[in-house]
């Protein structure tokens, strides 16, 4: 088994998900953005609320207490899992097998996010996503759920502008894929590099070049000019 | 280096999950990494306490420590490389090749190179390439293009996570000191950090800097050599490379691929000009994350409080009537007269809500109060026993049993009364002493089960009624008045007024 940064689920289908699960760099980066964000908000509301005397201080300690608890729930739930700083970051947060996070698993996360920040500074919260396999912090082990990097979707064929030329061998789906990958970053890598790769296939296709293997990419993937 | 024992999946990443991926090389070697970590600071931390306590700068010891702390970036930089590459290498060898990644990494150990803001992204290059001087500063050049930004990101995030953790074990230290000493001990604890008296403060202080430093500083190197290798990917699509030998092996079968398989060129020590192609498209660029940024501060929500302040004072009249604050203009007076207005408002809302809320406490209170207060007749009216010869109900069972089956008996509905009798028992049985039947129980069941969860006297008591039911119903044979009697008599006492 290679070591990969996925969290992997087998759905009942058959078919297996693989979650790029995030860790401590991006998931820091994240709650910094987001306590800025909140402190912004507490300052602007502390410049205008005394206008209006007792009860501008009253809706400042209810500002205070919303963006304390509920600020995470509610973008969490609401937002597709993703607080402003983790949107910013590309993060989500979702359950452990893969459905969105709900009201009680949010809860709870951002509820034990209290016993995260002991003794101070967010210590045991830290060590905690070091130490767990799917870089959980003990609110996410509590309520079961992960925090991954977003899917950004595929772009589409990036292969370019190249006639499609037909397979004649028989292959795999991963096989497939590795063509294809090599038809749409080719045009990126050096040109030797480029060459020394498609050299490697000769033994599958004969002989081959860099543009005639990104030929055979852009005839897996639909093109339609086939010889 | 021979892509086809790689240990990892390589894929192209973006650049926080290829930092993760840094650090899940370091998680799953862990035992090597520390055994590594550990040979090589403490000794180090032996010398720094030897200097704290014998040299006469004791007060720089901890940033010499500090400077020095680089010195396991090599060794555990070996470490994961080579297991990367399906090498099995062990801390013994780390330490032997220890000498000579020193002197590869010596511009990172001894000049300025040492604060490099990036320096865990930038050392596999002086060491796993080899590479010094103008070829090192191109090499650098190229992968700096996409991932110097996050090279400095995991810098920044290790130092910061690296003090909280160094405050947190403090204020852990600080948790175990009870309230009634916060002001002595509590204060001295701190002062320890804050301002180190004397070599016994120093060398504590030292050793939590070390602790918060073993926990984060192998993910730190492990980060960064994660942010390499996926630069590398990318820029060499090593991924491809791994593909495309596995198809080979797949079709030529394991012999042939074993005779194919000619290491790459690409090793470690490849040629700076290698990956150096055309410029990387920015998919991932910082860009990205400024542009966020900005529009986050552009949020009308961010912006200061310009428009309050664009009104003047127009009328003088109202200010005095104000209570002794000269300076209000009018529209500050408004927007309190407003506010005042919404607060009455809220507060008069808020006792209306409080008012319907006991009105509902109030109006439900038939529905609630069974559960709070004891109270056996009530309790009893919802137990329901379904027997098999029917089911039982408290509503379907008088008050006063015994009475009601006398009455029934001196009118000679024998077979009623003896009825009423077994089916009162029962329901007493469950409802008063807790007995549990199976659903549709039969008259043995229910003999069976009040003689396996009640005292013998009352099981008796129950089998001499359930016999003189039985006895009635199923054979015809009435028992003798005095029995019954008897019965009803003794009935309270092991079942109580249910009334």
């Amino acid at each position: 088994m290679l070591l990969d940064t996925t969290h992997n689920i087998a759905t009942p289908e058959g078919v297996e998900l693989r979650l790029p699960v995030a860790g401590l760099g991006a998931r820091s980066m994240a709650w910094l953005l987001d306590a800025l964000i909140k402190l912004a908000a507490l300052v602007v509301a502390s410049m205008v609320l005394p206008f209006l005397g007792d009860l501008g201080q009253g809706l400042w300690l209810i500002a205070f207490f919303v963006l304390l608890w509920l600020y995470n729930v509610v973008f969490e739930v609401l937002n597709h899992g993703a607080t402003p700083g983790k949107k910013t970051l590309g993060l989500k947060v979702m359950n452990a097998n893969g459905t969105p996070v709900g009201w009680s698993g949010s809860i709870i996360r951002n509820l034990i996010r209290f016993v995260d920040t002991l003794p101070g500074c967010y210590a045991f919260g830290c060590v905690a996503v070091l130490l767990s396999k799917d870089f959980q912090r003990l609110g996410d082990l509590a309520a079961g759920t992960i925090v991954v990097y977003e899917d950004k979707g595929h772009a589409g064929s990036a292969i370019g502008d190249t006639d499609a030329v037909a397979v004649k061998v028989p292959l795999t789906l991963d096989e497939q894929q590795a063509i294809v990958g090599f038809g749409e970053r080719a045009s990126r890598l050096n040109r030797d590099r480029a060459e020394e790769l498609a050299g490697l296939m000769t033994p599958v296709f004969g002989e081959v070049d860099a543009d005639r293997l990104r030929s055979h990419a852009a005839w897996l993937v639909g093109g339609e000019r086939n010889q | 280096m021979n892509l086809e024992a790689v240990t990892a999946e390589l894929r192209p990443r973006g650049p926080w999950e290829a930092a993760d991926f840094g650090a899940r090389m370091i998680r799953r070697d862990a035992a090597v990494i520390y055994r590594v970590w550990f040979m090589v600071t403490l000794p180090l931390l032996g010398l720094a306490v030897l200097c704290i306590l014998f040299s006469p700068f004791p007060d720089w010891v901890q940033m010499g420590y500090w400077w020095l702390e680089p010195l396991a970036d090599g060794p555990i930089l070996y470490v994961i490389s080579r297991r990367l590459f399906g090498e099995n290498t062990d801390a013994r060898a780390a330490l032997r090749a220890m000498p000579g990644i020193t002197r590869q990494n010596w511009i990172f150990l001894l000049t300025p190179y040492r604060l490099h803001f990036a320096r865990s992204l930038a050392m596999p290059l002086t060491q796993l390439e080899g590479l010094s001087g103008k070829r090192r500063r191109e090499r650098a050049k190229v992968l700096n293009q996409s991932t110097l930004n996050y090279g400095i990101g995991v810098t920044v995030a290790y130092q910061h996570l690296a003090l909280s953790l160094f405050f947190g074990i403090i204020l852990l230290g600080f948790a175990f000191v009870p309230t009634a000493y916060w002001d002595t001990i509590g204060l001295s604890w701190f002062e320890n950090f804050y301002e180190p008296e004397g070599a016994s403060a120093k060398l504590l202080g030292l050793f939590v800097f070390y602790a918060a430093q073993s926990a984060l500083h192998p993910w730190f190197v492990g980060a960064g050599f994660g942010l390499y290798i996926n630069c590398r990917t990318i820029l060499e699509a090593w991924d491809i490379e791994v593909a495309f030998r596995r198809m080979l092996q797949r079709r030529e079968g394991k012999v042939a691929a074993a005779a194919a398989a000619v290491l790459l060129a690409v090793g470690l020590a490849s040629d700076p000009a290698m990956a150096d192609g055309p410029a990387i498209e920015p998919w991932w660029d910082a860009e990205v994350i400024e542009a966020a940024e900005e529009k986050v501060f552009e949020d009308e929500a961010l912006r200061t409080m310009e428009t309050v302040e664009r009104w003047v004072t127009i009328d003088d009249d109202e200010v005095e009537e104000d209570t002794g604050n000269m300076d209000l203009s009018g529209f500050e007076v408004a927007v309190r007269a407003i506010g005042r207005f919404i607060s009455v408002l809220v507060e008069f809302g808020l006792w209306v809500l409080l008012a319907v809320a006991i009105a509902v406490i109030i109006a439900t209170s038939s529905r609630w109060l069974p559960y709070v207060r004891y109270e056996p007749a009530r309790r009893r009216r919802r137990q329901r026993i379904i027997l098999a010869s029917g089911e039982i109900t408290a509503e379907t069972l008088p008050d006063d049993i015994p009475a009601a089956v006398l009455s029934l008996w001196a009118k000679g509905e024998r077979r009623q009364a003896l009825s009423l009798l077994y089916r009162g028992s029962v329901f007493a049985a469950v409802d008063q002493h807790g007995v549990r039947l199976p659903n549709s129980a039969t008259e043995g069941v229910c003999v069976d089960a009040v003689a396996e969860q009640t005292p013998s006297a009352q099981a008796e008591f129950f089998r001499k009624v359930v016999a003189a039911w039985v006895w009635c119903a199923y054979g015809s044979k009435a028992p003798a008045d005095e029995t019954v009697a008897a019965l009803c008599d003794e009935w309270p006492s092991h079942y109580g007024a249910t009334a």
